[in-house]
Formats: C-alpha cells, sequence, structure tokens
C-alpha cells in the first residue's frame, strides 16, 4: 500500500480498531501459572544480614562437610566451620526450617550438596495427593485447578501416593500449599499461617529466615533439586527472608521462588541449569537480588515479574520507589539474561548479562500478570553484550530437548528455550511504558542493541478497546555506550536501536555509538527527551510483525519449533562497522536523536503526523 | 458459399464452447473481504500490525469458533464453493472443521461461515498462539469442473494457549513450560 495512503488511513485506524473490538466480560486472569496473586501492602522492609553469631539459629550438615571443612584453608572462614559443625543437629534444610520457634533464625548450612531425599520423593499424605478432588481449601477460581489427572503419566509406584485417582496439579491455594509444601517445592518456607483472613502478609515463626551457606564460596553448598519438584526453593508470603552464598540448581520451574513476598534478600546466590528460570520473583516488594550468578536457564537467569506496581498510576519517569533492585549480579548462557512480564519499579544496576540468546527482556506480551501493562523499570550502568547464542539452534533443533528433562545436560549447559525471543538482542522492551535504559554499555549485539515494539492489548487478553494502544509510551533510552566496552573497545552491534515507530514519549539521545552516530532504523526520528519524545500514532509504518509470528513457537513440535516466517530464531550476522576509524567517544556532544525531521517521508506527511500526534497525546491522557 | 458460412459458424462456435470451456476450466477467482465477525468465543478484538490484520479471540476449550466472512468472484462464471478440501494448513489450537456451501455469482459475493474446533492447548504452552490465516476451499464451476482454490482469510485469527485454569485437560507434565 502506498504511504500516503497508508498514512491517511491511519488518521482512521484507531476508530476502525475501536469499532471493530468487541468487548466482553472481563475475565480475571491475573498470575502466572500460579494461583492468582496478589500485591503485598508494601507495609514490609528489606531485611538486613543477621551474621553467623545469630543465637536463634540451627547449623545443618551432611556427610561430607567435615571433609570438606578440613580441606579449607587456614582463617576465619574454617575456623567458623568447625566451631559451627560442632553445633550440627539437623541433616536437612527443611528439617531446621520446621524447628524454628522464633522469628529472625538463622540457618547455616555447612559445605556440602543438599538433596534434600526426604522431600524429594512423592510419598505424600492421602489429601495431598488428592488436591484435585479433596482439597478443602481449593482457589477461589475453583476452576484454576481443572482436571489434572494425566493418563500419560501416572504417578511414580511409591509411597502412599501410588493411587490411580491421585490427583497432582500445579495451581493450588496458598493453605493447600502450606498444608502439602512439598507437592512442588524441595524446601518451602510459608510465612502467613493465618491464610483464611484477608491479609498475605507474614504473621508466623517464619517471618525473617535467613538460610545462610558458610562455604568459602557460592558453589560450596548446593542445593540440587535433581528435577524432583517443581521449584527447589519457594518463598511464600515470606516477608524478612534472606538467602546467601549458595547454589540452586536443576528445577523444572525455579531454582529460587519467591512469591508474595514483602521483603527479601537473595545474595550470592548461584543459580544453574533449570528447564526455566535461575530466580523468579513474582508479586513481590522490597526486595534485593544481589551478586548472584545465574546461567544454562531455559528461559531466563533473573526474573522479576509483576514486581509490585507501586508507580501504576505515576505519569513520570521518576518513581517514587522501586519494589526490586537487582545490582552486581551475572547473568549468561540463558535464554534471556533477565526478563519480566509486568516487570514493574525495578531497577537493575551494575550487572552484566551476556551470551544469552537476548540480554534484557521486559513485556506486556502475556496474560495473567498482576500488574500489566508494564511499567517504570530502570536499567542502567549494566554490561549488556554478547547476546548472540542461539540455543533454538544448538539445543532444540539438534533434538536435545527432546530428550527426558534430567538427560538433556542442563547442568553441563544445554539451554532449552521456552519462549522465543531475537536472538542477539541486548535490551527488549515489548510493550512497556516509562522505562529507563541509561548508562548501560551495550555492545557486540549482533541483531539489536535496544529494541522496543508495541504490544496490541488484545494479546493479553485485555479487549478493552480504550486500551489498544496503552504500550510503548514514554521510554527513555539514553547516555549508553552503544558498541563499546567499558574499556572502550569497539564491538559493534547489529543496529543500535530498532524500534517500529509506534507510542509517545519515546526518545533515544546521548547514546554514543561505536557507528559514528548511533545507527537505527527510524522512519522519522522522535523528538528529544525533553520536547517530548516521539509523537507518531500506531498505523504508520510499523516495520514488522514478527512477535507475532514467533508467538506460535512451540520447542516440542517439529513445525513450530520454528514458526514459518519468524526471523527471530535465525543467526544474526556479525555486524561490521559502517563508519570507518570508529573508537570510543571522547565527550557527551554527539546525539544519535536530536528529534530534527529527517527524511522524504516526515517532509511529505509531517503536518498530519503533528495533527495525529496531538490527537494521540489527548487520548493518552484520558486514558491516564 | 453456404459451405463457408457453415464452417465459420462452426469454428466460432466451437471457439465459444472452447473458450467457455476454457473459462470454466481456469481457477476460479475467488478473494475474500469483510465484514467479519465471530460466535462461539468470550471475547475477540481486531488490530494491525504492519501489513498484517489480526483477529484475536479468545480461546474456549473444546469450543466451536465460527467465523463469517465474505467470498468475492472476479471470474466470469458462477463458482459453487462446496465446503474445506481434505488437506487444511498445519495449526495448533485449532482444527478447521467446516465451511458453509453456497453460490458466489460471477462478479458478485456472498457469506460464509468458517468453523474451527478450539482444542489442544494441554500440549502448547500457555506463553505460544496459534494462527489460521488460510484455508483450502473446493469449489465447483459451470456445475462440472472442481477445483481447490486456497484462501487467505480476510483477518488472521489468531489465539493464545490458556493458562492451566482454562485449559482443563492440561496437566503438570502434559504441555512444555512457558
Amino acid at each position: 500500500m502506498p504511504r500516503r495512503i497508508r498514512l491517511v488511513l491511519a488518521l482512521f485506524i484507531p476508530a476502525l480498531l475501536a469499532a471493530g473490538l468487541v468487548t466482553a466480560t472481563a475475565t480475571s486472569a491475573r498470575a502466572h501459572e500460579e494461583r492468582p496473586a496478589e500485591f503485598p501492602d508494601g507495609k514490609g522492609k528489606r531485611p538486613t544480614f543477621l551474621g553467623y553469631d545469630n543465637p536463634k539459629s540451627r547449623v545443618v550438615c551432611r556427610p561430607e562437610s567435615r571433609a570438606r571443612i578440613a580441606k579449607m584453608p587456614a582463617g576465619s572462614t574454617k575456623r567458623l566451620n568447625e566451631r559451627l559443625l560442632s553445633r550440627c543437629r539437623f541433616g536437612s534444610i527443611q528439617d531446621a526450617i520446621d524447628s524454628i520457634q522464633k522469628r529472625k533464625t538463622s540457618i547455616y548450612v555447612l559445605p556440602g550438596v543438599y538433596e534434600e531425599r526426604k522431600y524429594a520423593g512423592n510419598e505424600r499424605t492421602r489429601y495431598c495427593s488428592h488436591l484435585g478432588t479433596a482439597s478443602d481449601k481449593p482457589l477461589a477460581s475453583s476452576e484454576y485447578i481443572g482436571s489434572i489427572s494425566s493418563p500419560e503419566a501416572p504417578p511414580e509406584p511409591d509411597g502412599i501416593a501410588a493411587r490411580a485417582d491421585e490427583t497432582n496439579p500445579i495451581g493450588l491455594s496458598y493453605a493447600d500449599q502450606r498444608k502439602c509444601p512439598h507437592n512442588l517445592n524441595l524446601i518451602a518456607i510459608f510465612g502467613d499461617r493465618t491464610p483464611g483472613n484477608d491479609s498475605i502478609r507474614c504473621d508466623s515463626r517464619f517471618c525473617g529466615t535467613q538460610i545462610v551457606g558458610t562455604g568459602r564460596k557460592m558453589t560450596d553448598v548446593v542445593v540440587d533439586n535433581r528435577f524432583k519438584k517443581l521449584n527447589a526453593i519457594r518463598l511464600d508470603r515470606a516477608g524478612g527472608s534472606y538467602l546467601r552464598n549458595m547454589t540452586f540448581q536443576q528445577a523444572e520451574f525455579n531454582s529460587v521462588y519467591v512469591l508474595e513476598t514483602d521483603g527479601f534478600v537473595l545474595d550470592q546466590l548461584t543459580t544453574r541449569g533449570n528447564d526455566e528460570y535461575g530466580i523468579l520473583a513474582f508479586a513481590s516488594d522490597h526486595g534485593l537480588i544481589q551478586r548472584t550468578n545465574n546461567y544454562y536457564n531455559g528461559d531466563s537467569g533473573i526474573y522479576p515479574g509483576s514486581g509490585s506496581d507501586l508507580n501504576a498510576n505515576n505519569t513520570s519517569l521518576k518513581v517514587t520507589r522501586y519494589a526490586i533492585v537487582i545490582r552486581n549480579n551475572r547473568s549468561h548462557h540463558n535464554t534471556l539474561g533477565y526478563s519480566g512480564t509486568a516487570g514493574n519499579s525495578i531497577h537493575a544496576h551494575h550487572n552484566k548479562f551476556f551470551k544469552n540468546a537476548t540480554g534484557i527482556a521486559t513485556d506486556s506480551l502475556f496474560p495473567g500478570h498482576p500488574g500489566l501493562p508494564q511499567d517504570h523499570a530502570r536499567w542502567s550502568y549494566n554490561e549488556v553484550y554478547s547476546n548472540n547464542v542461539n540455543y533454538y539452534a544448538k539445543f532444540v533443533d539438534t533434538g536435545i530437548c527432546d530428550r527426558p528433562m534430567p538427560k538433556r545436560g542442563y547442568i553441563r549447559g544445554a539451554v532449552c528455550p521456552v519462549v522465543p525471543t531475537p536472538v542477539g538482542t541486548g535490551v527488549l522492551i515489548a510493550g512497556g511504558n516509562y522505562n529507563r535504559t541509561d548508562h548501560n554499555w551495550i555492545y557486540d549485539n549482533w541483531r539489536y542493541g535496544t529494541m522496543q515494539f508495541w504490544v496490541p492489548a488484545p494479546l493479553r487478553d485485555e479487549l478493552d478497546p480504550a486500551k489498544l494502544f496503552d504500550t510503548s509510551h514514554h521510554n527513555h533510552t539514553t547516555d549508553n555506550r552503544m558498541g563499546f566496552t567499558p574499556e572502550g573497545k569497539v564491538r559493534h552491534n547489529g543496529l543500535d536501536h530498532w524500534w517500529d515507530d509506534q507510542g509517545l514519549g519515546n526518545c533515544w539521545e546521548r547514546n554514543k555509538s561505536s557507528h559514528g552516530k548511533a545507527t537505527d532504523n527510524f522512519v522519522v526520528p522522535p523528538g528529544s527527551c525533553k520536547s517530548g519524545g516521539s509523537i507518531l500514532l500506531p498505523g504508520l509504518p510499523v516495520k514488522d510483525a514478527d512477535f507475532l509470528t514467533c508467538s506460535e513457537y512451540d520447542r516440542a513440535d517439529p513445525i513450530f519449533r520454528h514458526p514459518p516466517l519468524c526471523s527471530w530464531l535465525n543467526n544474526p550476522s556479525r555486524p561490521k562497522a559502517t563508519v570507518a576509524g570508529s573508537a570510543a567517544p571522547a565527550s557527551d556532544a554527539d546525539s544519535d536523536s536530536d528529534g530534527a525531521p529527517a527524511g522524504p517521508l516526515l517532509a511529505l506527511t509531517g503536518g498530519l503526523v503533528v495533527a495525529v500526534g496531538l490527537g494521540r497525546r489527548r487520548w493518552s491522557t484520558g486514558a491516564a | 458459399m453456404l459451405r463457408k458460412v457453415l464452417l465459420v459458424a462452426v469454428l466460432l462456435a466451437l471457439l465459444t464452447v472452447g473458450g467457455g470451456v476454457a473459462v470454466a476450466r481456469g481457477t476460479p477467482s475467488l478473494a475474500t473481504e469483510g465484514p467479519t465477525s465471530v460466535t462461539g468465543t468470550e471475547a475477540s478484538g481486531v488490530f494491525e500490525v504492519a501489513d498484517r490484520t489480526i483477529r484475536q479471540v479468545r480461546y474456549d476449550d473444546d469450543g466451536t469458533l465460527r467465523y463469517t466472512f465474505r467470498i468475492s468472484n472476479d471470474g466470469r462464471l458462477p463458482v459453487r464453493v462446496l465446503g474445506l478440501d481434505e488437506e487444511q494448513p498445519e495449526t495448533r489450537l485449532f482444527t478447521i472443521t467446516s465451511l458453509t456451501t453456497a453460490t458466489v455469482p460471477a462478479g458478485g459475493s456472498e457469506d460464509f461461515t468458517l468453523e474451527l474446533h478450539m482444542a489442544g492447548c494441554e500440549t502448547l504452552s500457555s506463553r505460544a498462539g496459534s494462527f489460521v490465516t488460510t484455508i483450502s476451499a473446493r469449489t465447483e464451476t459451470a456445475g462440472m469442473f472442481e477445483d481447490t482454490v486456497d484462501l487467505d482469510l480476510p483477518e488472521e485469527i489468531h489465539t493464545g494457549s490458556p493458562r492451566e485454569a482454562f485449559c482443563p485437560n492440561s496437566t503438570a507434565t502434559s504441555r512444555p513450560p512457558g
């Protein structure tokens, strides 16, 4: 279609689309693959480390702990472990947790491998084996549990769970999770002892529990789930939890799972070899994730999804506060280094995201996450580099991901992507608002340094016509080093910035590019941040619909493991310099977007664009 | 003279018949267009991305989606749409089950309803989706010449695989994570 006609049509598209939408009663789809989750009340606070001399403490060790401690070099850590070893009364972390009498108890975990075999099996009470039919505390949305009896995968013939009528739902009420803590979790802390009341706050003896590895490094204490349970450790409504200096590995869902928790710290953890996530925090607040190392995960290393939506009604880029801070972490060799559907009010800084398929992604693509559409995340001072690894080609296409999960070799580096993502991309904002991407080093990402596009609301099951264009507004990408390492070496991105030209108030400026001037695909350069950024309208040339095509991705399907025409999963080619003699930027003078209109299209359509943009502003204000 | 006239007449008749046969034998010139409508889902919406028009429908396990659209005929002969061909494009969450039957007049158009059975979510990740963009229809021209025509629908019908709550046959192991 000629551009001029398309442009004219663009004036009418919102009305046409609005007329075409059929609204219906909204279904209360509010959660991940989980019970419907809700945000904490925000009255909690981030805990502090209680040290190694907490009088309220338990010590856990394994038979091999003594020998491992003996091999430690002389020093304070060895002395600490020797002292604690003499106090060891538990062989299981869960046993130690269950023995807690008072809040703010520390569990000291001595070097060793913890398989928690007592809880890893399927031996369960009759009630916990029949939750699908016998639950006395089903979810309020009773249909959520569904008919879960699986004729394809009958229960393992061990213990009293081996009954033909056993059910094994994965969507449980909090009350049932608490009553049956090991249906889905190897280790679990449930902090809300009064699930019958309206509050989800931690109110039990488990509040403020700290689980602390005492080794010299994170991998000295390993919790190995061996894919026995969906999650290796679950902190559920467990305000004040603190995990430190340990490794969690080999879970189908999450190694470390934090849910509806107000106040938590995950410090110096390694999470690895999981089918989906290393660390997943959902509907939680007052969180800190720091100094962790996350790798070999089929979804993301760190997932702060549905962060407390503290800034939902904030129409400024400046936040009231962030719900979760993520700093000084390494997340690499995953499908995504960081991802967060509805990753609201998150601040990630001074992290390294590298050798993933995509470095950082946040989105409003999927229904069922409280706090959609996504808003108010900030990524600053991170290194986002070399995210070009095509795990689709490497492990899906080769049949490795068709093997039973424990035989895929996750712990040795196999990654079986759960979701489609554009291989070779540094930072991806798929339908987000009021996000800041600033002062990062984004380099050697062969497809795009940054990528941003509008996500139509119906894709997340939001069918209110007024919300059709409610994403991809007011995102600022500024002051980044594009194609440069922190040392100033040139490592080009494919294209520095990719944008679909949609949304209001978006801007890219003061980004220093290894190409000289930052490369982008903008049809009409957006205005400067100060002047209000982009003013375009959906309907103007949306460049690409790959995210729709690629949404058919299914790693288990021979055809749709590479959806026809989905280019995201293809190998990006190594970029070449577009400007000879590129070097590290010497000053902040060179801006890649100064708001100056350029190109024939704008010359042709400038007036219309401005008019339409003003119209959008009114719409946006009205919808806010 | 009479013989020549007769010969010309016969030739003309043959040409006419041959031309008619040729026209009838040609692939019917059918295209799809709006207006469109759907029933059998709680909700749907339409949006455009790039040059694509998407009809997003809410998945209803074991439900039947009825999608009504118009087929136009640019040809010189009426074309009867007999229904669906046996072979249909691959799709994960839909089974293309039927297409109404009607005759599309030459130069005219007619409304048709396509039925799609929604199933299979228990084998597809809850973050994946499924499209129906094209169907193969059987046609008959001039009452004798059958053909198979691929028709691009006026909108790409898309649905997402629902969460466990709305996928009653899903189990902890029945579908890949997502």
